[in-house]
């Protein structure tokens, strides 16, 4: 069967302790939540989430969006964010994981891949030579998404087809950015591959679309 | 640094070793052997946290991941990091510092959680260390002296090895003169009582290690430790939630022993609310079976009863269940916006009138797919059949407009009648060439002629009037529209019946597929589909470069000589996707056989039923998980009985 892979990469260094993460948690349990309503997507996204810190780390393998449970999220400590690092392990995720049609089996649908970030990165030489990379790997869309003042939207814009900004990085921007990526996935799934990159459903006030 | 071979100690711990005493020590060994030599350099680490560890596969520290961690600069705000550390900036990283890192990582392995941080225990000098599972009172007494916030109190790194020593042998022997399955883990049932059993009477508190540290008033105090329990008495610890997610009215089947992370001895479990939720505890499979009736996050109750000698202890537990909803019961069928300017039916069918031809039967029928349906949109797909008369030519066509594209269902519906259109034309205008052509193939076996002199520029000119005359749509549109926004793919056949078998000319552009069925169930693909590495990626008519040589338009026109046609088909990928999934597939017999019995034994094809079309379209609605494209077919079935002399030119 054909998988929607959905990825899904947050950024759980210092600055994101405490309420910003716990936002988190309760936006993605809001997501798979209101996913688990789509009929389509409920046979078809497969859901992969990433953490970086100053560690990379795979906390839920793709998964098909009925077996997934989400798993405990934890922010360290201050730290570097090393959102380049992130981008190579979800490159190589892509590249081990997706998989391409051929003439005898067909392959899944594009990828989609959702950064989550309040920062900029701190490993900047490789965030620069993932660029290319990102673009090379075949994503169906690339969302950028910059959570509250301190994140870098322009450093975004450079991976991400797509970026928005959140000014605050409470419950409530949270909330609208992850019923945002809902609205966005099942949209994939229906209109997915016609075009070069997927149109996206106009994001909700909270969010900006920076351009 | 390697993130996918090994795991950091955190994720390790979490995974594997929280609470296993015995695991973290044997984990931790590398590290003293390292620490000791480092020390004995009178060299530091300076820099011990979870993070800083990574874990090989048989569960031992990688000293080289832990070795390049090592940092001048240490972490002050650490957890981790040693009260002198945090009180002066200027300090150094000391041997001391790295004892009471490497102490604090055990304890947070142990208890799930990191020791209260030096700073803040310094604030409130009063306040204990909290522990999330409380660790053997020899491992506890040991990491509290090693914890202790003055440097000069705690052990070398070489003491607090053999102090850790001194209490896993213990752990081990403890449990080697007991019962060999006796965990050294707390067992749940021991914690458990605390919210919900009866007292444990009689705590014997374990005798502590001797240390050669003495106990500073700012050590912290342990609270009070449950202890291990009592040798063979019945145990357990059940999961948090179920191995699997579940789907309502799904089957599905879990044994008793996977609700489990640790059993011992005799116990009974019950489910409380088990009718509630569809499930049922299958006592002979002793499994817990079911189909769950309600969707999302359920608790399912358990009484578990422990039998013991004197007498029986009762606890309530509850495991977590995910129970996702059934996707067909989710599927809204919304009307599209008949008030749309290029609004068109949700379905579309061939009626009887335009079917029949002296020697066949065109059948065509286009269902808009549940993914629309369910969002109220439109269906992109489009057909047309038409026979000329005058030549004897079935033309049959398909389209499939783009789903991202918001014009397309337009975009499939001019493509169809536009290339129906010049086809015909085109033919009104070359019968001689188009006779020569059909009759080099036939006499010489030879389809360069037709394909060359006729489909070349036919179906070229075709499908560049079809472009034409979406650019022209596009044009007039308002608000102003691109081609692309009409995006749509082409998939074309001409056959006509001769005294000597059928001939056909097909040309495709985008995904789909047009294939033939001999009566002896051999197949011909007339198609290469277009397709990208990844689903769903096609090119269209729409595009510039799908057409811009004469190659290219070659490569796209297939011709067939069939002497014992049983069907011509023509799909949208709609179809395809289900029914042919692979480019392989479409080419395989065995694949055909299947989809040609699925679809006679459905819908009766025979040239009597003259709702034919219709239940064709019915047919079309079949279920296939993760198929809901738009749907459509246009078959040509060759009539048994038809004189081929009566229709020949």
């Amino acid at each position: 069967m054909r998988r929607l892979p959905v990825y899904l990469l947050l950024d759980t260094s210092g600055s994101m302790k405490g309420e910003p993460i716990e936002a988190v948690k309760v936006g993605l349990a809001s997501l798979i939540a209101s996913l688990r309503q789509d009929p389509h997507a409920l046979e078809t996204v497969h859901l992969c989430l990433m953490t970086f810190d100053r560690d990379i780390k795979t906390l839920v393998p793709l998964t098909s969006l009925d077996q997934f449970v989400l798993p405990e999220i934890m922010a360290p400590e201050t730290g570097p964010t090393f959102t380049g690092l992130a981008l190579k392990e979800v490159c190589t995720a892509v590249e081990r994981d997706v998989i391409k049609s051929t003439k005898e089996q067909k392959g899944d649908w594009r990828p989609l891949l959702f950064l989550l970030t309040d920062g900029g990165a701190s490993d900047i030489q490789l965030f620069n030579e993932m660029i290319p990379r990102v673009k090379q790997t075949g994503f169906g869309a690339v969302v950028g998404c910059a959570a509250g003042p301190k994140a870098k939207p322009e450093e975004l814009k450079k991976v991400c087809g797509q970026v928005v900004a959140l000014d605050t990085m409470d419950g409530h921007s949270f909330q609208a950015f992850f019923k945002w990526v809902s609205t966005a996935v099942s949209s994939g799934n229906v209109s997915m591959g016609a075009v070069s990159e997927l149109a996206l459903p106009s994001p909700p006030a909270e969010l900006h679309v920076v351009c | 640094m390697n993130t996918t071979t090994q795991r950091t100690f955190d994720d390790w711990a979490k995974a594997v070793a929280h609470c296993d005493e015995k695991k973290v020590l044997d984990a931790i060994r590398p590290v003293f052997d390292m620490l000791e030599q480092l020390h004995g350099e009178k060299k530091t680490h300076g820099n011990i946290q979870p993070k800083n560890l990574h874990v090989r596969g048989d569960d031992k520290i990688d000293i080289t991941s832990f070795e390049n961690c090592k940092n001048e600069n240490i972490d002050r705000n650490s957890d981790y990091a040693p009260p002198e550390a945090q009180h002066d900036p200027t300090s150094l990283p000391t041997a001391a510092g790295d004892v009471y890192g490497l102490a604090a990582v055990i304890y947070y392995a142990i208890c799930e959680e990191p020791p209260i941080c030096a700073s803040r225990r310094t604030e409130k000098q009063s306040e204990k260390l909290q522990l999330g599972v409380k660790p053997r009172a020899a491992i506890a007494e040991a990491l509290e002296k090693v914890l202790s916030l003055k440097c000069e109190d705690r052990p070398t790194m070489v003491a607090l090895r053999e102090l850790l020593e001194a209490t896993n042998s213990r752990v081990v022997d403890e449990s080697a003169t007991t019962d060999k399955h006796a965990s050294i883990k707390m067992p749940e049932a021991n914690i458990g009582q605390v919210q919900s059993g009866p007292k444990e009477s009689g705590a014997v508190a374990q005798p502590a290690v001797t240390s050669s540290c003495s106990a500073a008033t700012t050590t912290p105090t342990l609270p009070a430790r449950t202890p291990a329990p009592m040798p063979g008495s019945p145990s357990f610890r059940l999961v948090e939630r179920l191995p699997v997610n579940l789907t309502v009215g799904k089957s599905f089947e879990i044994k008793i022993s996977d609700l489990f992370k640790e059993k011992r001895g005799s116990l009974k479990l019950e489910f409380l609310n088990a009718d509630e939720l569809g499930f049922q505890h299958e006592r002979e499979k002793d499994a817990l079976i079911g189909k769950p009736k309600l969707a999302g996050e359920q608790k399912l109750n358990v009484e578990v009863t422990l039998a013991e000698t004197d007498g029986r202890r009762i606890f309530e537990r509850t495991i977590g269940v995910t129970v996702n909803p059934d996707p067909d019961s989710l599927w809204k069928n919304l009307p599209s916006n008949q008030s749309d300017p290029y609004w068109k039916p949700d379905s579309d069918h061939t009626k009887p009138d335009d079917e029949f031809t002296p020697v066949a039967r065109m059948l065509a029928a286009s269902q808009r797919g549940r993914s629309h349906a369910h969002e109220g949109l439109f269906r992109d797909d489009d057909f047309l059949v038409r026979f000329h008369r005058a030549t004897g030519w079935h033309l049959l066509v398909v389209a499939d407009g783009a789903g991202a594209a918001k014009y397309s269902r337009c975009g499939s519906q001019i493509a169809c009648k536009q290339s129906l259109d010049f086809i015909e034309q085109w033919i009104d205008g070359n019968q001689a060439l188009l006779e020569t052509a059909v009759r080099s193939l036939i006499e010489n076996a030879d389809g360069t002629m037709l394909k060359e002199k006729v489909a070349y520029p036919c179906f070229g000119k075709a499908a560049y009037e079809a472009q034409k005359a979406i650019a022209a749509e596009a044009g007039v549109h308002v608000p102003k529209a691109v081609m692309k926004d009409y995006a749509t793919t082409l998939l074309l056949a001409v056959a006509k019946h001769t005294q000597s078998g059928w001939i056909i000319a097909a040309f495709s552009i985008g995904d789909g597929g047009i294939g033939l069925m001999r009566n002896d169930g051999q197949v011909k693909t007339l198609c290469t589909p277009d397709c990208g590495e990844f689903a769903g990626q096609t090119v269209f008519l729409t595009a510039s470069n799908v057409m811009r040589t004469t190659e290219q338009i070659l490569n796209r026109i297939h011709i067939a000589h069939e002497t014992d046609l049983k069907t011509l088909v023509l799909m949208t990928d709609g179809v395809t996707d289900p029914k042919f999934p692979t480019e392989a597939s479409l080419s395989a017999p065995e694949v055909w056989k299947e989809f040609w019995t699925e679809l006679n034994t459905t819908v009766d094809l025979s040239s009597d039923n003259k709702e034919a079309s219709t239940d064709l379209l019915k047919w079309l609605s079949f279920r296939s998980p993760g198929n809901h494209d738009d749907r459509t077919i246009v078959l040509l079935l060759p009539n048994p009985n038809s004189n081929p002399e009566n229709t020949a030119p």
